[in-house]
């Protein structure tokens, strides 16, 4: 009879490789073989190096996401291995979630109504609510890191110039107070509500399109509360209707994409950083895409949208994106667009996407009627770090 | 080309015909077509492999090659056909998998790695990984008939892991 102790390792890691995060501790607490096997895990090693995986909100729930892709034979697309599976986690479909940031091991969910924040570990199956010390409301800007001890934070603010009269303050949480301080900063830059931060070796970093020419990042270190200086974009911004995401590679580097004015330009570029200090940085070309051919009803990937994934070693990104026409009746689908230098693409359909927006009264053609998933570029891999108020655990196998 | 049979051979002596082009589906059978030592009148033996699983390798590979050449003929296919095409499948091999118990998916695993067909790999690795989704660890050593060898210096550890504080 064959058993499951008859696999040879290589496949059992394969079976491993499949199991979604949130179960990752019972595989390592089943027999010594399985958590010697999957020992990489927890140290960020091994085999989920190759594969990515995190996190992403489709139609505002949590969802988990691998993305593997292995080119054995260029050019021959027959023999490509890909795996993107994204899975929505059951343990917080209850609420719905507008925004999800990851550093770490901790997953930060914000409340699609912004009445709360929560703080999710995966692997500790345990999560905290977190209430504001003033109102969050929906052009509140985020960000997760931690200090030079570790110490898990959240960065919170709204200073997009055109949602003047929901400016607020500068407030830090910290984790080992479970409390909110208010932080003094002065800025002269502002950043639009619908860019998201990027975690990065617990900093994180903020496209800061400003009045001024250039526009550039910044840098907000968890350790002493305060933003850098200014850093480089490889590229002039600061022209109407342009587009920029950011985005990270392996927890390692930044990745930035830039798309002038999408009505004009189908041209997408990519750059990700060969060096990253916390005062400066330089950039190198990753890949220039052209969307035209892929994309005939033409891609939408608008600024409020962006989302993307850098495969540093197959040298391809992966985009997310909704495809189908801006109109209420008809249907859009959620998609993944994988783009390679070499011209290889792929288009994935993630399934329909759901209505789950309000359509605008008076014109009734509100695009915002879909959301489009957003996926954290931070790649996953499991954390010790403890919530306060754990849940009860599960009964234990004594 | 692709109307091409070949003969398979269990290693239980059971021999099974399948198109060439539902055959390559198996790296290790189109290499041996590639380099040209598949002789038409002869089974190639397959010594580790029996004649019920490659029943289902086979069953597998001829669903997938028809799959396959619909790809080709409706690349400009509508977004619902293409959706309804992969619910299709995806339901096809849910009801594939889902006839079969877990001794015959170690021994289909076993066998898709031997003769390299990787989606099946992949299928039932990920039928297998659903049987430890959300399970506490000692459901998932009774599904699997696998010992606790944990010492209880072991155990402690673990708990210890999970419970392990920062700062």
């Amino acid at each position: 009879m064959t058993r499951m102790c008859d696999l040879p390792p290589e496949l059992l890691e394969m079976i491993f490789t499949k199991i979604p995060i949130t179960s990752i501790r019972t595989v390592r607490s089943t027999c010594r073989l399985w958590k010697a096997l999957t020992k990489d895990w927890v140290l960020g090693k091994g085999a989920t190096r190759e594969q990515f995986l995190g996190f992403m909100t489709m139609d505002y729930k949590v969802c988990s996401l691998r993305f593997h892709l292995c080119r054995k034979n260029k050019g021959k697309e027959d023999e490509d291995l890909l795996d993107l599976s994204i899975k929505q986690v059951d343990l917080l479909n209850q609420v719905d979630i507008s925004k999800v940031y990851h550093c770490e091991g901790l997953v930060l969910c914000v409340a699609k109504d912004n009445s709360r924040l929560m703080v999710w570990n995966p692997y500790l199956g345990q999560t905290r609510w977190i209430v504001p010390i003033t109102d969050f409301n929906r052009y509140d800007t985020y960000a997760l890191g931690y200090d030079i001890n570790h110490n898990h934070k959240i960065f919170r603010f709204t200073n997009d110039i055109n949602q003047k009269k929901f400016i607020s303050q500068y407030e830090i949480y910290d984790f080992s107070s479970n409390s909110w301080r208010v932080l003094k900063v002065t800025s002269d830059w502002t950043i639009d509500y619908y860019q998201r931060s990027v975690s990065l070796k617990g900093s994180s970093y903020f496209f800061a399109p400003n009045k001024i020419i250039p526009a550039f990042l910044l840098c907000f270190d968890f350790t002493r509360e305060r933003f850098g200086p200014r850093l480089p974009l490889p590229f002039r911004s600061n022209k109407y209707g342009e587009i920029v995401t950011l985005s990270c590679v392996k927890e390692e580097q930044l990745a930035v994409l830039y798309q002038e004015n999408e009505d004009i330009s189908d041209i997408l570029n990519i750059w990700i950083t060969t060096k990253i200090e916390p005062k400066t940085l330089s950039w190198s070309k990753f890949l220039r895409v052209e969307l035209r051919p892929f994309a005939l009803t033409g891609v939408q990937f608008r600024n409020a949208a962006g989302s993307f994934l850098v495969d540093e070693q197959e040298k391809v990104v992966v985009l997310f994106d909704l495809e189908g026409e801006i109109t209420i009746k008809a249907t859009r689908y959620h998609k993944a667009l994988i783009i390679g230098s070499d011209g290889y693409f792929k288009s994935v359909c993630l399934g329909e996407a759901a209505k789950v927006g309000e359509p605008c009264p008076i014109t009734e053609s509100n695009p915002i009627i879909y959301c489009p998933s957003l996926v954290c570029s931070s790649s996953y891999f499991p954390s010790m770090v403890q919530l306060n108020q754990p849940r009860k655990r599960k009964e234990r196998d004594d | 080309m692709s109307s091409n049979m070949i003969m398979l051979k269990s290693s239980d002596g059971a021999s099974f015909e399948i198109e060439e082009a539902a055959a390559r589906k198996s790296k290790i059978i189109a290499n041996m077509i590639e380099v040209e030592c598949v002789d038409e009148d002869k089974a190639i033996p397959l010594q580790n492999v029996t004649g019920n699983i490659l029943a289902l390798v086979i069953e597998y590979c001829n669903k997938h090659i028809v799959d396959d050449d619909d790809d080709v003929a409706t690349e400009e296919a509508s977004e619902e056909e293409e959706e309804a095409k992969k619910k299709k499948v995806d339901d096809w091999e849910a009801e594939f998998m889902n006839s079969m118990s877990l001794e015959t998916m170690f021994e289909l695993l076993l066998a898709a790695n031997y003769l390299n067909i990787k989606s099946l790999i992949d299928l039932v690795c990920q039928t297998i990984a659903n049987n430890i989704k959300d399970k506490t660890p000692e459901e998932v050593r009774k599904i699997f008939s696998i010992e606790n060898d944990f010492t209880p210096e072991e155990e402690e550890e673990i708990r210890k892991e999970n419970a392990w504080a920062f700062g």
